[in-house]
């Protein structure tokens, strides 16, 4: 339509080719412009603009991480980490320091004028960030967020906390401020429990007036699954507490091992501690004497020389042994018995406690396999426990030793254990000769509850099984007629073996004549053993014999938790003054009763007793529990907190919506609720 | 041509190399903003993995067509009806970010301005074709294409997306400078281009602020240089061999749009100049058989569109590639191939694919491109048209 005719006829020559490549020429000039750019700023301007970015990197914050949860076996919760508020202020935000820090001191009960002057350093040294208060009471936090200040900022913080108090306290350690594990299981595995700290960055906007503030979240820990029973745990103290006070002792520790598998189901030390407030204990309260506290064992040790004597064969428990009127010498040392005995079997020999008859086993023993039988049930070794400072005892090495030394170690001298190592020698007897490590983790889970680890405890055979059978008849014989006929349990036979030792004093090098460690470990039932128990008194003022002060602290354990643990009584239970009129029962009425009275009495205590716990003291949980339900408490009205703890305390999961108060729960209050079920609550302000 | 055909290798390999090196990097970037906003690190590397799977199965798919299917006239114009169709259709959409680029399907959307630029190229070279011999002619051929480019442009710019509409210019002045334009007919267009421009950069203020910030991004560091300065910040702190794989720490924070526009900064920082030059040597690469496969085309159709695909992938990548690193003032466009975001790289491996058919005529031996073959091309042409125009054919002055 338009004039195209006159238009072609002009035909111009082809330049296509040329034209393309002059465009690739082009992009190939630009690559090159690009490449000269790169290493202009890569090589030549690499220095600068490195300081750049580390200066503006390094103005992130560290936030704290959220630590994996501990829980006992049965998955309750033993620490976990709670939300509390951290509040910071970026002080070149603040223009009335005086005011603003009046504002805030008012809400957290501190100081204003030191506050004031520490924003106004910060001020003056152009800091972008100040950190005033931390992990505080999201209560507090709000008071301060209420006041809406320009330049003050409140950050969600994780904070670990103990729902139980001190329960397991030497178990699960602390925290320092900084969030890391300072002691226990926290310590040991704090790389693992403790999450990835999150970041928080802040930058100027480009007016310059408000912060711009990004996080990176932190990551949570891996949890850690204990082998520890939290109702056995509770038992153990609680026995062990009440002893410690009666016996006025300096202090006191007791193990609850289940010598089939090497865990340890309780391990408590009186005095203890709240690890929620560590610092409020003295240091030496925070120490786990039962694996860093090094006695000399006494008379428990002597399960050594007995074990190796019939192991070798040089002897039989039915062997008589002279024990020349309590009076022996060996290397020109005279060692003398408590009671002068003549002739004994070698097993009334052992229930009886004679020195002379250990000093003589040892002496037949001779050195060299003495040190490798020590040895062989893991004394002057640490048992690898799962937690920090561990002490290896004292075990001086075979060359070193004097020639009276047989004599000294046979009956438990000369030689420093820690509680745990004796526990583990007797949980070996217990376990038929084969020594399991005793441990304290049964797994670790990842944050999204994958098992990322699982024990797999050092075993090995130290003593034959007829060796132990022989050693376990003969430490029956210790409770039915020996030094612990207070170790006799109520419906369950019970094997072990008493310890009563002077302590050496510091400055006279000598041994005490008023200081002793008394000392109980034993196991029940004897035929088929389901817990060892090892209980240690330190400086009991009174009688300090193990039999008298400890061996009754291992019954009173044992008897509570044979039950819990459904272990089938296996001998009659002992008259009790009600009971006196009644005929001899036969064993399977035994056991009848026996679970009658166990759920009448369960159904009448409550699930977890009362705790001591510092200033906390004096939350109860009421609540009925009968044998496989909970009756689920009225948490109306209650706060986050005292839920969440008495949720832990009942092993209840709670699934929580709002903050506040509590205002609508499901189940209702009263209905039955089982371990691990989840609750729903709605919280609210009102 | 009895000979079996196969499409260029080394264009296929640097593509595929581009494609899943920019899902690893995808990854680096991304892995923290994923792990914050969406529970899982792998949120983005998993979406864009999913489209680098779809988009290379439309890049076979376009491999096994032959590319003269498209040079049909209704193929042609059904496209830019359907493109220019979907630019309006953007409008309906709610903006992200103050723009509507998107066309929200339930589980993806489509970004029509990217799908304009295949289109587009398609056109100029069928337009070109059946203007060859005419290139020179305002009417006939220099102000029909630019008007298409132009109608395409102005939507793309409304939406606003300066950087695509600026692609589109690009392939625009690429294809018709090499089709044989005259270069004052340019120049022509070239005055109101720039008038549009300087009218947005006065009436539109943050574009403003973007040029005085690539003017000297150190003046302001934490307000309109932010985004120059943290990518700066980021490339030199790589230094030569880099933080290593996933050690960067701009991303964290400081890099907006680290595994989307500024990814380049991420791959600076984290691998280094190494890899850095490492990928403009593969875009590199793939100009030249690029090139070359233009050069040895069969037809000028073939020769025009492949050389139309190839510069708009490359110069697109060295447009963001210069953003990065402040060489010109920062324009949001992604890096081909590379950056996150399946509605850029379907539509590039779309037209990878196009390339890798035309690509398979540049392995006869001697070539079909030489100088006397697109002479005599550009010669059959023109006798076919002056036939055509004997016969009163009308339909070829649509745009007269």
């Amino acid at each position: 339509m338009f004039a195209r005719p006159q238009v072609q006829a002009k035909i111009r020559p082809d330049t296509s080719l040329r034209r393309a490549l002059f465009v690739a020429a082009f992009i190939v000039l630009w690559m090159l412009a690009i490449g000269v750019r790169l290493v202009y700023l890569q090589v030549s301007l690499h220095d600068w603009l490195t300081e750049r970015a580390h200066s503006q990197q390094q103005g992130a914050v560290e936030t704290g991480f959220e630590r994996g949860q501990l829980a006992d076996r049965e998955g309750r919760q033993l620490a976990r980490s709670v939300e509390t508020e951290s509040i910071f202020v970026a002080p070149d935000e603040i223009k009335d320091v005086a005011a603003v820090s009046e504002l805030i001191s008012q809400a957290l009960g501190t100081d204003g004028a030191a506050l004031a002057k520490q924003i106004s350093e910060a001020k003056n040294d152009k800091r972008r960030f100040l950190w005033i208060a931390r992990r505080i009471l999201p209560e507090q936090a709000e008071r301060i967020s209420a006041c809406r200040l320009d330049g003050v900022h409140a950050q969600k913080e994780a904070k670990r906390f103990y729902p139980n108090g001190a329960l397991a306290a030497h178990v699960l350690g602390f925290v320092g401020l900084d969030n890391t594990g300072q002691a226990g299981i926290e310590q040991f595995y704090n790389q693992k429990i403790s999450g990835e700290p999150g970041k928080l960055f802040f930058e100027r906007d480009s007016r310059g007036k408000a912060y711009q503030s990004y996080e990176i979240p932190s990551q949570p820990g891996q949890s850690v699954v204990l082998t520890i029973d939290q109702m056995i745990q509770y038992r153990a103290e609680q026995a062990l507490a009440a002893a410690v006070a009666r016996s006025n002792a300096k202090s006191g520790t007791a193990i609850v091992l289940d010598p089939r598998t090497g865990e340890i189901l309780a391990l408590a030390n009186a005095p203890s501690f709240d690890p929620n407030q560590p610092g409020a204990a003295k240091a030496e309260t925070r120490i786990n004497q039962a694996l860093e506290y090094v006695y000399e064992p006494g008379s428990t040790f002597k399960i050594v020389a007995y074990s190796a004597a019939i192991e070798k064969g040089l002897v039989k428990p039915e062997d008589t042994i002279d024990c020349q009127m309590g009076s022996i010498t060996v290397a020109r040392r005279v060692i003398h018995d408590h009671h002068p005995f003549g002739l004994l079997t070698i097993a009334e020999a052992l229930a009886k406690s004679s020195n002379v008859g250990a000093i003589k086993l040892g002496l037949k023993v001779g050195d060299s396999s003495m040190f490798d039988f020590i040895k062989l049930y893991g004394f002057g070794s640490k048992t690898g426990v799962e937690l920090p400072s561990e002490s290896v005892g004292i075990l001086r090495p075979l060359k070193r030793w004097q020639p009276s030394s047989i004599g000294s170690i046979a009956m438990g001298q000369e030689i420093g254990v820690t509680p745990l190592q004796i526990a583990a020698a007797f949980a070996t007897v217990a376990n038929g000769g084969i020594r399991i490590a005793p441990h304290l983790v049964r797994e670790i889970r990842s944050a999204n509850g994958s098992s990322v680890y699982r024990p797999n405890p050092e075993q090995h055979r130290v003593i034959s099984t007829d060796t132990a059978n022989a050693l376990k008849g003969m430490l029956e014989g210790v409770t039915l007629n020996g030094t612990a006929k207070k170790a006799q349990l109520d419906g369950y036979t019970a094997a072990g073996k008493t310890g009563t030792a002077q302590k050496i004093d510091p400055r006279t090098h000598g041994y005490s004549a008023t200081k002793y460690v008394a000392s109980f470990v034993g196991f029940a039932p004897v035929s088929n053993p389901a817990v060892v128990i090892i209980v240690v008194i330190d400086e009991p003022a009174g009688s300090h014999h193990g039999g008298d002060v400890a061996a009754p602290v291992f019954r009173e354990i044992a008897e509570q938790i044979l039950p819990d643990m459904n272990v089938a009584p296996d001998t009659e239970v002992k008259p009790t003054p009600e009971m006196i009129a009644q005929a001899k029962e036969t064993p399977a009425a035994v056991t009848k009763r026996r679970e009658e009275a166990q759920l009448e009495n369960e159904a009448r205590k409550t699930t977890l007793p009362e705790v001591t716990r510092g200033d906390r003291n004096g939350e109860i949980v009421y609540v009925a529990a009968t044998k496989n339900a909970i009756l689920m408490p009225d948490l109306r009205g209650r706060s986050v907190r005292d839920v969440a703890r008495t949720c832990a305390q009942l092993g209840l999961q709670i699934e929580a919506r709002g903050d506040g108060r509590v205002w609508r729960q499901n189940p209702a209050p009263g209905a039955e609720v089982s371990n691990g079920q989840f609750v729903y609550l709605d919280f609210g302000r009102y | 041509m009895a000979r079996k055909l196969y499409p260029d290798k080394w264009l296929f390999l640097s593509t595929v190399g581009l494609a899943l090196f920019g899902l690893v990097m995808v990854y680096s970037a991304s892995a923290i903003t994923a792990q914050k906003e969406n529970g899982t690190q792998f949120y983005y590397v998993a979406k864009q993995g999913m489209w680098t799977g779809i988009g290379l199965l439309v890049m076979f798919i376009a491999m096994q067509l032959d590319y003269t299917w498209l040079r049909n006239r209704r193929v042609v114009y059904g496209l830019l009806v359907i493109t220019a169709l979907m630019l309006l259709a953007v409008f309906g959409f709610s903006p992200i970010n103050g723009a509507r680029r998107w066309i929200k399907l339930s589980r993806f959307s489509i970004q029509p301005s990217e799908i304009a630029k295949l289109t587009l190229t398609i056109f100029l070279a069928y337009f070109l074709e059946q203007r060859a011999g005419e290139e020179g002619s305002l009417l006939q051929t220099f102000l029909p294409c630019a008007f298409v480019t132009g109608f395409l442009a102005l939507l793309v710019v409304a939406e606003p997306d300066l950087g695509t509409a600026l692609m589109l210019a690009v392939v625009f002045v690429v294809v018709i400078f090499t089709a044989g334009a005259r270069l004052w007919h340019l120049g022509l267009a070239a005055a109101p281009a720039l008038l549009g421009v300087a009218g947005l950069l006065v009436f539109v203020p943050w574009r403003i602020r973007r040029m005085t910030a690539f003017v000297d991004p150190w003046a302001d560091p934490q307000g309109t240089s932010y985004q120059v300065v943290q990518s700066l910040i980021a490339i030199g702190s790589g230094g030569v061999h880099g933080l290593g794989f996933a050690q960067g720490k701009q991303k964290l924070f400081f890099l907006p749009f680290a595994h989307s526009d500024f990814i380049f900064a991420v791959i600076g920082e984290e691998l280094g100049l190494a890899g850095a030059l490492g990928v403009v040597l593969l875009f590199g690469l793939f100009l030249w058989r690029g090139i070359r496969t233009a050069l040895r085309a069969p037809d000028r159709f073939g020769m025009l569109l492949s050389l139309g695909l190839v510069t708009g992938i490359v110069a697109q990548a060295m447009f963001n590639i210069s953003v990065v690193l402040a060489l010109v003032p920062t324009k949001g466009i992604p890096l081909p191939f590379i950056s996150y975001g399946g509605s850029s790289l379907v539509p590039t491996l779309a037209a990878v694919g196009i390339l890798l058919n035309i690509s398979q005529y540049a392995s006869v031996p001697g070539g079909s491109g030489n100088l006397e073959r697109l002479r005599s091309l550009v010669a059959g042409a023109k006798q076919q048209r002056e036939r055509g125009q004997l016969a009163g054919d009308a339909r070829a002055t649509r745009f007269g």
